[in-house]
């Protein structure tokens, strides 16, 4: 099958609403917006506090959270499946090759990148922020959400980078989801293994759903993210 | 005596090696406005955010209102309540006139529904703006916007930051005036400023601060009265005095620097436009050498050094000559 015929194939198949690819989108949707979720909450303060506070250690802090951006995500697949395997200490919950693997998996490769995308908008503040909110009476943790919602435009687009980060995602998927059908297959997973298969039609058809989702999730983040 | 607000010991602000602020001692008393004049870069408005308790100082002492203060974050807090900093570049939240001037009343848990919001923009004059997006407003109306803020939530202490620096000079008397209303009322009142004339007009207690050191007092004549026109010249009339001025701007105040003023036996052949025949009515002693009082109708504060003094034989009663230029004359603000 050459490529013409393949981009005809991969049309029908979107037209079609394949089911199979419908349920790709879907799962690969899921995990990573609960990841992102998930991330956010726990990466949030984390880089708030690197961004805000004077403490000792701050610079190697800073220097850990962007450099731990880049972690490999086969480094953090291999972390999780030791973690979630059978002998691993969350083995006995039974969670390899499930979906809430993926979202343990993922959720660990981004908590940096979310640290490290909040500091770098918190920092950027205003500092007059903090010192308006404490002087009209907020206390330190009222100061510090009125920062947050006054920067929540950059919060916004840093979620957003996040988000298509883990859109992307392939190594962790594979590692710990195991590609299983209708259950952990996302639309990476499904292209990588359709594409060794020969199936050009189906990785071609999940390839350009994840550009326009990858697409519209960026320029989401550009017009979120003020101007410099 | 009165009652203190803060009394300030020793209290030194550095940043590395640089001392920014240093206060040897300093009491603000309650109720009143005191006043901190001082040029650009003088230490002010660190001086303010000391006193708002936003930065603590590197040593030394702070009572405020009778209470040693510890600098402990919990204290911090409940201090923080009891006074208001308004900035010289004051930041508005991005959201509405009305969320920004609500903000200290929700952040103690009090209703901003009760029409405190409405009369905190009114008194500053700008009701009607309730509504309107913050980040749209000019530097002046943001200003005042900030200063509605403060009265909002009616702390015990106001300190000001330079408030008219960037408002419309038709605004300047409201704000000024609303300054002494607040004292008026029993309000503690601390504001900065670079404008000496503006120092004096709001207060008695006038605090002058250079290179973040407390600064000898400036010693300004004020001089209340009427331009009047004589022929082409323009004239300030104020008492006995008929004072040239350099230009025709109608004024009710002006004011002449002490610095500015030549005392002499005789009447001077100069290029100065103003001399005026008076007798001295008082002689003190300053850091920077003599202060004299020469009654020409209206007493005129001049300094001269101990040297002259002494070379010019001058003494109480003594009948001298007043000399200064029209271009001494400062009405800047007034």
């Amino acid at each position: 099958m050459d490529f013409g015929d393949a981009f005809a194939a991969a049309l029908r198949l979107l037209i079609d609403r394949d089911p199979h690819v419908l349920s790709a989108v879907a799962i690969s949707l899921q995990v990573a917006l609960l990841a992102t979720s998930l991330a956010t909450v726990l990466g949030t303060p984390i880089g708030f506090a690197v961004g805000t506070r004077e403490f000792r250690g701050r610079r190697a802090a800073e220097l850990a959270l962007n450099t731990s951006t880049a972690l490999p995500t086969v480094v953090v697949g291999l972390l999780t499946y030791a973690l979630l395997s059978r002998r691993g200490l969350l083995g006995p919950l039974g969670l390899l090759y499930t979906p809430a693997a993926m979202v343990i998996g993922q959720t660990i490769l981004v908590i940096p990148l979310a640290a490290a995308l909040t500091m770098a908008v918190v920092s950027g503040a205003d500092p007059r922020i903090r010192e308006t909110a404490l002087t009209l009476g907020a206390g330190r943790f009222g100061a510090a959400l009125t920062v947050m919602v006054e920067m929540r435009r950059g919060l916004l687009a840093a979620v957003a980078t996040v988000f298509g980060r883990l859109l992307s995602e392939l190594g962790i998927a594979l590692m710990v989801g195991g590609n299983i059908q209708d259950s952990t297959r996302t639309m990476t997973t499904a292209i990588a293994l359709e594409t060794s298969k020969g199936d050009f039609a189906l990785a071609l058809a999940l390839g350009l759903i994840l550009l326009v989702v990858a697409l519209v999730v960026n320029a989401g983040a550009a017009v979120l993210a003020p101007a410099r | 005596m009165t009652a203190l607000a803060y009394r300030l010991r020793d209290v030194r602000v550095t940043y590395g090696t640089r001392t920014v602020l240093g206060i040897a001692a300093l009491e603000v008393p309650c109720g009143r406005v005191t006043a901190i004049v001082g040029p650009n870069g003088a230490g002010k408005s660190t001086l303010l955010r000391t006193l708002a308790f936003l930065l603590s100082p590197t040593s030394g002492q702070i009572e405020f209102l009778g209470r040693t203060v510890t600098f402990r974050e919990a204290e911090l807090a409940e201090l923080r309540r009891q006074v208001t900093c308004v900035a010289q570049a004051p930041l508005l939240f991005r959201r509405s006139v009305r969320a920004n001037v609500a903000y200290g009343l929700r952040a103690r848990g009090l209703p901003a529904d009760d029409g405190r919001v409405d009369a905190a923009l009114d008194a500053v004059g700008l009701s009607g703006f309730a509504e309107r997006a913050a980040w749209k407003l000019s530097g002046g109306e943001a200003q005042r916007v900030a200063i509605a803020r403060a009265l909002a939530i009616d702390p015990a202490v106001y300190l000001f930051d330079e408030p008219t620096a960037s408002i419309d000079r038709a605004s300047i008397p409201l704000i000024e005036s609303l300054l002494a209303q607040l004292s008026g009322a029993g309000k503690t009142v601390v504001v900065t400023t670079h404008n000496v004339e503006q120092a004096y007009r709001l207060s008695e207690n006038v605090v002058a601060l250079d290179a973040g050191h407390l600064a000898p007092t400036p010693l300004v004549n004020l001089l209340r009265g009427e331009t009047v026109r004589v022929g082409e010249q323009w004239y300030f009339e104020s008492g006995g005095l008929r004072i040239e001025m350099p230009d025709a701007a109608p004024r009710h105040i002006i004011a002449l620097d002490a610095e500015d003023i030549i005392v002499s036996r005789a009447p001077l052949q100069s290029s100065a436009r103003n001399c005026f025949a008076g007798r001295i009515s008082a002689v003190a002693r300053d850091e920077r050498g003599i202060v004299l009082t020469v009654d020409c109708g209206r007493p005129l504060i001049a300094r001269i050094t101990a040297h002259s003094y002494e070379e010019m034989a001058l003494n109480l009663g003594t009948p001298v000559y007043v000399t200064f230029k029209s271009t001494a004359v400062h009405s800047n603000g007034a």
